[in-house]
């Protein structure tokens, strides 16, 4: 497999996520399209309840039964949405494979480490028992585990960095061509943090898989990611380069959200928060829906969306500012 | 499995359904809930009823008066059993019997149960320790052998000793119930609030944390009466306890052992209690739709 | 595994006192009870065997009990655990006339251990099958399905239902014989050595006391299953799980199966052990001669050295079910056996 960043491997288009709730329709993804380069690493940023851990989820098709779905998502030209649930299976974990963040209860309480790296291997017709356990122990040395100790033990045995490490072991156990990392280093304590973020660059070097992290984090992003794609209410407001992106910030919220990190290149004082509340995904705002917290309101903003607009090479924004009206 | 959304009609979609849901949906099912708690509620009140004021109207169901085992007619609704006497008399005269078992043992094991229930949640402590260990013990007796094994020794079939034999059983589970619910209120803002104002342990027990659990003691009453009632009838029919009065289990008691399940012609005597009982369980099963749509505050906010 | 035992040790030290308790209680029983057993026996002795003086026969009785009135409450007491724990529980005296207590119950064990353990596990296994299935067809019509299904169910008495279905097979149908362990056909069959036809019988007459009480039954396991399921359907190593590829029966059966039955396993175990009092109602109306029949029979003479003895062996039983499950449920549970 070789990195060809010309290649796209994921395109999106006009995807929406709508979860159906009995005060209402969420909108978790509202209408979101964008292409995914084969090789290249990709963060997706953005406030909780941005939807970004939906669009994820949506990614790898494990949304909740009360979720509408409408749109494409094309993986090397397969719209994975239209396939049957036992025809995508085949295509899980070998093409596309997911992390699912700490905090979660992933790994399933009765079963020991090595007990997972069966199951996903059998369910994928891999019956040789050898074969499994040395591609484990290749996998969980790769996350800096021992394997001898990790191996047989049962997940609330492990600690929560371990686990981790553990589940970024499993999703690398057929080399896929996309890997989705949902808030890898959140709910980890900090020294373990620096740890897995080191484990990922590690990763990121060795195999060639495309890479999406979706995280707040943009400290970590900055480091581990090519590309950005900034999230808000529901849609994505930026797209660019993660260097350029975080340098040189076009959206507003963007811009804010950067100036909202405390990172090792500035001081404390140059920290400001974010004003307003987080917009309400029920009843989002009308027109751009980042308006009744932007500091460079127009009146255009108020009445009308603006379109994701391709600014430069390969730098998308949707903000009026940038466009001649 | 979500569902994927062919066409690009979302927002046309997602508009009908609310519009179905809200305007439809919900009202059809909170109607539909009500509907089977009144006619729960039915079914009890003509029970009551029966008991209450049957016998003022029925005449008392004397043998040898009739032939015997008429099937079911006109004249007489249930027909006549091995002695000639009138079946519908004996379910009306012996209702009264039937019936209070069931409240003498849900009031008195629903009070019991209360009073270690809150003591033990609410004071914790040893006192919680000691009662959570009587409650785990009475929880594992078995009801049936208890109330056969005592009534024997005491010699009586009495309804309320029956009835209170049963309660030896019943109030652990209201007292378990009770405790978790007074642990989780105790948790509670208001609470600390009655405390700091000085008021009184048994006050705030009272009149704090025991509203807060009506819903679940609403329903847990209506339960132990109809499991009670259940027990005590399954208890008499087996001839299980000596008898008094004339309750349905007495009834049922009497009607297999002259062997009126063997044929068609005799079934009749046999099947009317019986009926009677299953009748009043299922009304009060569907009571309790009634009493969640009374007490339950989640089905009154979907009503908004 | 040392935290295993540990738990283990603590439950079975709990269930000694309470069997203890409950042995003194029936002591305390047999104290107030009016009437004296030993005049009963005592009379009888001397019929049947012919002595000279009441006295005589008096003392032999007072052999055979378990303890006699000497005057000092805690002198009996004494004399009365050492004759329990040393397996003398008293003799019958109306049941059947001087057969020892534990004969007695040890012959109607069998019996109900066979008719109640097939029951459960019949039931049980039926229910979580059916539990599961009811979990994954959530349509509408399956919610009101279900819904009307379990008024239904818990309303009926199972007294109700036993007598319908022996009323259909059992007169109606007359393909099922509707009382007794076993009837003439066993008898013969015992009688010429055919052992084969005897077990024969005995299988024919326990088929509507299994039926019945699976049909009472299975519906609470069923219920059970399906709730622990549905809570587990989008539980998050379900999530993971699916999202890995997992085959959906691997997932119905290690992910979701075994994780629900967890709680629902120990309450079959405890089942099974407090079986032994819950037979009462079966036995008596199918008159199979097992320990809740011997209860009964007990009862109605007031024969109270065996009524005590029941007593005793049900709480023996309902104490020893609850170890067998905590023991059971720390195997199943790796979170409590690796510790």
């Amino acid at each position: 497999m070789s990195r060809n960043p010309d290649k796209t491997i994921i395109s999106i288009e006009y995807l929406k996520v709508y979860y159906r709730t009995s005060r209402g329709y969420v909108k978790a993804v509202d209408d979101v399209s964008f292409q995914v380069k084969k090789g290249l690493s990709l963060g997706v940023a953005g406030e909780s309840g941005c939807g970004k851990s939906t669009l994820g989820r949506a990614l790898i098709r494990l949304l909740p039964s009360n979720a509408l779905v409408e749109g494409r998502i094309f993986l090397e030209g397969v719209d994975i949405l239209r396939l049957t649930e036992e025809e995508f299976r085949g295509l899980r974990w070998k093409k596309i494979s997911y992390v699912p963040q700490a905090s979660q209860n992933s790994l399933n309480p009765i079963m020991t480490v090595y007990q997972h790296f069966v199951d996903t291997a059998q369910s994928h017709g891999i019956e040789d028992k050898a074969e499994i356990m040395k591609k484990a122990q290749e996998l969980l040395s790769l996350v800096g585990l021992d394997p001898q100790s990790v191996m047989n033990r049962f997940p609330h045995e492990l600690s929560g960095g371990m686990r981790q490490r553990a589940v970024i072991a499993l999703a690398l156990m057929f080399n896929p061509d996309v890997v989705i990392l949902d808030e890898p280093t959140t709910a980890i304590d900090p020294l373990v943090q620096r740890y897995i973020l080191d484990t990922l660059k590690e990763i990121k070097n060795k195999t060639a898989s495309t890479i999406i992290i979706i995280s707040h984090d943009i400290g970590a992003l900055l480091e581990l990611t090519e590309r950005m794609a900034i999230m808000y209410a529901g849609k994505i407001v930026e797209h660019s380069r993660t260097d350029v992106l975080t340098s040189t910030p076009s959206h507003p919220y963007t811009d804010a959200l950067v100036r909202s990190t405390l990172m090792l290149s500035r001081d404390v004082e140059s920290v400001k928060p974010i004003y307003g509340l987080p917009p309400s995904l029920l009843n989002p705002p009308p027109g751009c829906r980042f308006h009744p917290r932007c500091p460079y309101t127009m009146d255009i903003c108020r009445r009308e969306e603006p379109p994701l607009v391709e600014m430069d090479k390969d730098h998308f924004v949707a903000c009026w500012l940038y466009m001649k009206r | 499995m979500s569902e994927v959304v062919e066409s690009r009609w979302l927002y046309i979609r997602i508009s009908i359904e609310r519009f179905i849901y809200n305007y439809i949906y919900m009202p059809l099912k909170i109607i539909w809930h009500v509907k089977l708690g009144f006619v729960g509620l039915c079914i009890i009140t003509f029970y009551i009823l029966m008991a209450a004021i049957g016998p003022l109207v029925v005449p008392y169901p004397k043998p040898y008066i009739y032939p015997r085992y008429l099937p079911p007619s006109l004249e007489h609704p249930f027909g006549t059993d091995h002695r000639g006497a009138d079946i519908f008399g004996m379910i009306v005269w012996g209702a009264k019997d039937t019936l209070i078992i069931g409240f003498y043992t849900g009031t008195i094991s629903m009070l019991i149960g209360l009073f270690v229930g809150l003591i033990a949640g609410y004071k914790g402590g040893v006192a919680d320790r000691i009662l959570d260990g009587a409650i785990n013990i009475f929880l594992n007796i078995p009801a049936t052998p208890i109330v056969i094994i005592i009534a024997s020794i005491m010699r009586s079939g009495h309804p309320a000793v029956v009835a209170l034999l049963l309660t030896i059983t019943a109030w652990a589970g209201f007292a378990r119930a009770v405790r978790a619910l007074t642990i989780s209120i105790k948790a509670e803002a208001f609470i600390e609030v009655a405390k700091s104002l000085g008021l009184p342990d048994w006050f705030i027990m009272l009149r704090e944390v025991l509203p807060n659990m009506a819903s679940y003691l609403a329903n847990a009453y209506r339960g132990t009466i109809a499991s009670a009632i259940a027990q005590s009838q399954g208890i008499y029919f087996l001839g299980l306890v000596p008898f008094y009065g004339l309750n349905w289990g007495i009834i049922s008691n009497m009607a297999w052992y002259v062997g009126a399940q063997s044929s068609i012609r005799t079934v009749h005597f046999l099947l009317a209690p019986m009926i009677m009982i299953t009748l009043l369980q299922i009304g009060f099963a569907l009571l309790s739709y009634a009493i969640d749509a009374i007490f339950n505050p989640r089905l009154r906010e979907e009503m908004e | 595994m040392k935290t295993l035992i540990k738990r283990v040790a603590t439950t079975a030290l709990y269930g000694f006192v309470i069997v203890f308790f409950v042995v003194c209680v029936t002591f305390v029983l047999y104290k107030i009870m009016p009437g004296d057993p030993l005049y009963d026996i005592a009379l009888e002795l001397q019929r049947s065997r012919g002595l000279p003086s009441f006295e005589d026969a008096y003392e032999l009785a007072k052999q055979i009990a378990m303890f006699y009135p000497s005057g000092d409450p805690l002198d009996e007491l004494l004399k009365y655990l050492r004759s329990f724990f040393t397996g003398n529980w008293g003799i019958s005296t109306f049941v059947v006339f001087g057969m020892s207590v534990t004969t007695l119950i040890f012959r109607a064990l069998p019996w109900t251990l066979f008719i109640i353990s097939t029951s459960t596990t019949i039931s049980f296994s039926l229910g979580i099958i059916i539990g599961r299935e009811l979990a994954y067809r959530r349509g509408r019509i399956a919610e009101v399905a279900t819904t009307i299904f379990t008024i239904i169910w818990q309303a009926i008495p199972d007294y109700f239902v036993a007598v319908a279905l022996i009323i259909v097979f059992g007169y109606q149908l007359k393909i099922l014989p509707p009382a007794g362990n076993y009837g003439p056909e066993g008898e013969i069959a015992l009688r010429s050595g055919n052992l084969l036809g005897y077990y024969l019988d005995i299988l024919k007459h326990s088929i509507l006391p299994i039926f019945t009480f699976v049909i009472n039954a299975f519906g609470g396991w069923a219920l059970a299953m399906r709730a622990a399921c549905i809570r587990l359907l989008e539980s998050d190593h379900v999530v993971y799980a699916k999202s890995r590829g997992v085959t959906p029966r691997r997932i119905t059966s290690a992910y979701i199966g075994r994780i629900a039955m967890l709680p629902i396993f120990t309450s079959f175990v405890i089942s099974l052990a407090r079986s032994v009092g819950g037979s009462t109602f079966i036995e008596n109306l199918f008159r199979y001669p097992g320990v809740g029949l011997l209860l009964a029979r007990a009862s109605g003479s007031r024969d109270i050295y065996l009524l005590c003895g029941v007593l005793n062996m049900l709480t023996i039983a309902t104490v020893t079910g609850n170890i067998l499950a905590d023991f059971v449920y720390g195997l199943l549970d790796p979170r409590i056996r690796r510790r």
